[in-house]
């Protein structure tokens, strides 16, 4: 029964997706806690009344497993599109440091980093930044953000946003 | 139906669009208030990658969770109003 609902789900999903022109993508937003988890719960909204399914792992995962077991799979195995990791404390980055080794998960990162820490647009020298260099070089995706709405660099909200909304629609006419 | 609409239902479609994550959905809607282990072994998932679907399932609206009053953590799952109504048309066509 499945393979038939299967079948038939594509086609309609298809359908739908030829008349809005984007695709119905997976997205999942890592950061960490306190406001930041205010954060992507907030982005998580914005994301879904633009169509684009959001995870924000401490809501949706079920509390049965510990998360770092469900994080490997979904990063290793799972069918997500990608993966925004907003680094702020050294919980994440440590997190970032893991998720950089695993290729497949590596090239679905989107990881957001404060202007200062950005490998090319900050004056940082940590091993921190150092690894965002290798990241970009071999990834690329790493994006400056500030949380002070002072130009150039743009909110984590609009990143979020511009990126999420545009993959679904590049990958639609792929 | 309007653009928003569409982006709603594509959602829900996107959700349910995978093999195993599908299998999963179809099993609690069968033995709704069914739990996680009873779901993973029913599905055949490791317990992370259905943690992981059930995840998806909820987070488009297909799927609702309660806990159980146990000292562990126990949670069950239910299809939603809307989930019933996207099987239903599926299934009718």
């Amino acid at each position: 029964m499945s393979e038939t609902t299967l079948r038939r789900l594509r086609a309609i999903r298809r359908e739908l997706e030829s008349r809005v022109r984007e695709s119905a993508i997976i997205v999942v937003l890592m950061g960490a806690s306190g406001q930041g988890l205010s954060q992507r719960r907030r982005l998580r909204s914005a994301l879904s009344r633009r169509g684009v399914l959001a995870l924000v792992p401490e809501d949706d995962f079920p509390k049965d497993i510990a998360p770092s077991i469900v994080e490997r799979a979904m990063l290793s195995r799972a069918d997500i599109d990608l993966a925004f990791i907003n680094l702020k404390s050294w919980g994440t980055a440590t997190e970032f440091g893991q998720l950089h080794q695993i290729r497949r998960t590596a090239r679905k990162l989107r990881v957001l980093v404060n202007p200062e820490h950005h490998p090319l647009h900050g004056k940082s020298r940590s091993y921190l930044t150092d690894l965002y260099l290798t990241h970009l070089a071999a990834y690329g995706h790493i994006y400056p953000v500030t949380t002070t709405r002072r130009p150039p660099f743009p909110s984590v909200k609009k990143t979020v946003m511009k990126l999420a909304v545009r993959y679904a629609q590049w990958k639609a006419l792929r | 139906m309007r653009t928003k609409q569409i982006l709603s239902e594509l959602r829900m479609y996107g959700a349910l669009d995978n093999g195993s994550r599908l299998r999963a959905y179809l099993a609690l809607s069968e033995s709704p208030g069914i739990g996680f282990n009873e779901l993973a072994r029913r599905v055949g998932l490791q317990k992370g990658l259905l943690a992981y679907h059930l995840g998806v399932l909820k987070a488009a609206g297909l799927v609702k969770v309660r806990y159980g009053r146990m000292s562990k953590e126990t949670s069950k799952y239910y299809p939603t109003g809307e989930g019933k109504r996207l099987l239903e048309k599926l299934n009718s066509k």
